[in-house]
């Protein structure tokens, strides 16, 4: 297998939960990490370059809000200006803020699909505009399982990730040609220690009593909740030079979840 | 949510189709007009809107509207306007659908906003709007008007089938929402429809290519066709059919 070292990856909405966990995995393999997080996210960012650099890599904290066309093309710049390439662009950035149907406010309806979708067509042309240039990328985009199957707790949210997988399908074959790969992961649902969380959580929640395991098997078959490595390690797979033909595909990581 | 007896499941619910009140969001393009024909043949009375600001010509069975849907107050208006003058909106059939050719790498806001707009925000506000009124009668149908490329890529008009995708999705939930106070949601795929090879012509992808050759049944598609089934689908009896897609492209999506 081809190594990883060396490689440079942007991971968006890296200051707390799954984005950490992928920035981190992906340092762990030699990945250095463009670290984007929102204003005020300040404590989180460190905290995940402090992790990429104990894990022996390098990063760079890059400050930007994935609604803006303009500030996402920039942090892609930035980021190549710093380490001279980015071959590795993971769209994570994602607002999700649980409102029931009748009830959802039109100025979340905005902000969701804003975040959610037009960050992604954002972060896939402005990776796309750099990786272009040397013929070669992967740019892999965290989507969910509620792209298929209905969440029940915030329709808008599964909306865009329904549109997520229409974007991936599109830029998969347009961006072929330039030796780029799309492709999407679905996480079920991932333990990271409550939203916002600066902290990386490595261990699913503890159980209390014996009980707890046999009820926690009818949700998740393998006992336990994702974890964000989980997610981390699947980057590192669509990653990988090796992992080339692999482009438009949608891989779940739920542990069987949606098969219960 | 009260349970329900299996005798009232396979009881007709609401009122007959002579005296139903469908609304069409866009009567003006071809599935709408072709809908709203079928529908008042089918002895519906009929709800019209007109996107693009022209008023629809009304008569005794049906009103004429043009309300921008994307937007929740104008949506909201629409409701109040049409419930004064026509009684409450039995059946909602989302129409709109409109194809910017655009690329991944081409696709600017301005282009997805308006795509976005008018081929999902429309369908989420009026479902907010009249199901909400569906869901304090308890009763109602609501079809979305959709299109295979909300699986199937384009290779052509990227922000039309991210809106797609979204609108599935979209119809998914509201099945899981409003289903249980009676409400029934399904979408339709429609494809290989006349005119698509021209609508969505790709550099990218031959699926447009010989396209007649590539369709089962023979034929590409006329709204009609379209039509015909959703009347189908909402006769008395269906009510089990819910949070269903249902492709009407004549097979064509099995080469794929």
């Amino acid at each position: 297998m081809e190594s990883l070292q060396g490689a440079v990856a942007l991971v968006t909405g890296a200051a707390t939960g799954i984005g950490k966990g992928i920035a981190v995995t992906l340092a762990q393999c030699g990945v250095m990490v463009g670290i984007n997080h929102l204003p005020g996210q300040e404590e989180g960012a460190k905290d995940t370059l402090e992790r990429v650099r104990a894990a022996g890599s390098d990063g760079m904290v890059l400050e930007g809000d994935v609604r803006r066309r303009d500030e996402v093309l920039a942090m892609g710049e930035t980021l190549r200006g710093q380490f001279g390439h980015v071959e590795i662009w993971v769209n994570n950035a994602a607002y999700q803020p649980n409102h029931r149907l009748l009830a959802y406010p039109a100025d979340d309806v905005e902000r969701v699909l804003d975040t959610n979708l037009k960050g992604y067509l954002w972060g896939i042309q402005a990776a796309a505009r750099i990786m272009r240039d040397r013929g070669y990328g992967r740019i892999i985009n965290i989507s969910s399982v509620h792209g298929k199957r209905p969440a029940g707790f915030d329709p808008v949210y599964a909306m865009s990730k329904g549109g997520i997988k229409m974007l991936v399908r599109e830029a998969a074959i347009e961006l072929g040609r330039y030796g780029i790969t799309v492709n999407t992961i679905e996480p079920g649902a991932v333990h990271v220690g409550g939203k916002g969380n600066p902290h990386l959580v490595d261990t699913p929640p503890p159980l209390t009593n014996p009980d707890d395991l046999a009820r926690r098997r009818l949700t998740f078959p393998l006992g336990r909740p994702g974890l964000a490595k989980d997610i981390g390690y699947l980057v590192v797979m669509l990653a990988r030079p090796e992992s080339g033909f692999v482009n438009g595909a949608a891989i779940r990581a739920d542990g069987g979840s949606m098969l219960l | 949510m009260g349970q329900r007896s299996a005798v009232e499941l396979t009881v007709p619910r609401g009122k007959s189709s002579t005296s139903r009140l469908a609304l069409i969001t866009d009567a003006e393009n071809a599935w709408g007009q072709a809908i709203a024909e079928a529908l008042a043949t089918a002895g519906y009375r009929l709800a019209l809107n007109a996107p693009s600001g022209a008023m629809p010509a009304a008569g005794e069975q049906r009103l004429g509207f043009a309300c921008r849907l994307d937007r929740r107050a104008e949506a909201e208006a629409a409701c109040q306007t049409i419930a004064a003058q026509m009684g409450p909106v039995d059946v909602l059939i989302h129409t709109d659908n409109e194809v910017e050719p655009v690329s991944v790498m081409e696709c600017d806001e301005a282009t997805l906003d308006r795509q976005l707009a008018t081929n999902v925000k429309t369908a989420f506000f009026a479902t907010q709007v009249f199901g909400a009124e569906m869901v304090r009668r308890g009763q109602g149908r609501i079809v979305y008007v959709s299109s295979i490329h909300d699986e199937k890529p384009t290779g052509s008009a990227v922000a039309y089938a991210m809106a797609k995708g979204a609108l599935k999705m979209l119809s998914r939930e509201a099945a899981l929402a409003l289903g249980p106070s009676g409400v029934r949601v399904n979408l339709i795929e429609m494809g290989a429809m006349v005119g698509d090879d021209q609508r969505f012509r790709s550099s990218l992808s031959a699926i447009y290519h010989d396209l007649g050759a590539k369709v089962p049944v023979g034929t590409l598609g006329m709204p009609n066709e379209v039509a015909s089934v959703i009347v189908a689908l909402l006769t008395d009896g269906g009510e089990f059919v819910h949070g269903a897609e249902i492709r009407v492209d004549g097979g064509f999506l099995l080469h794929y």
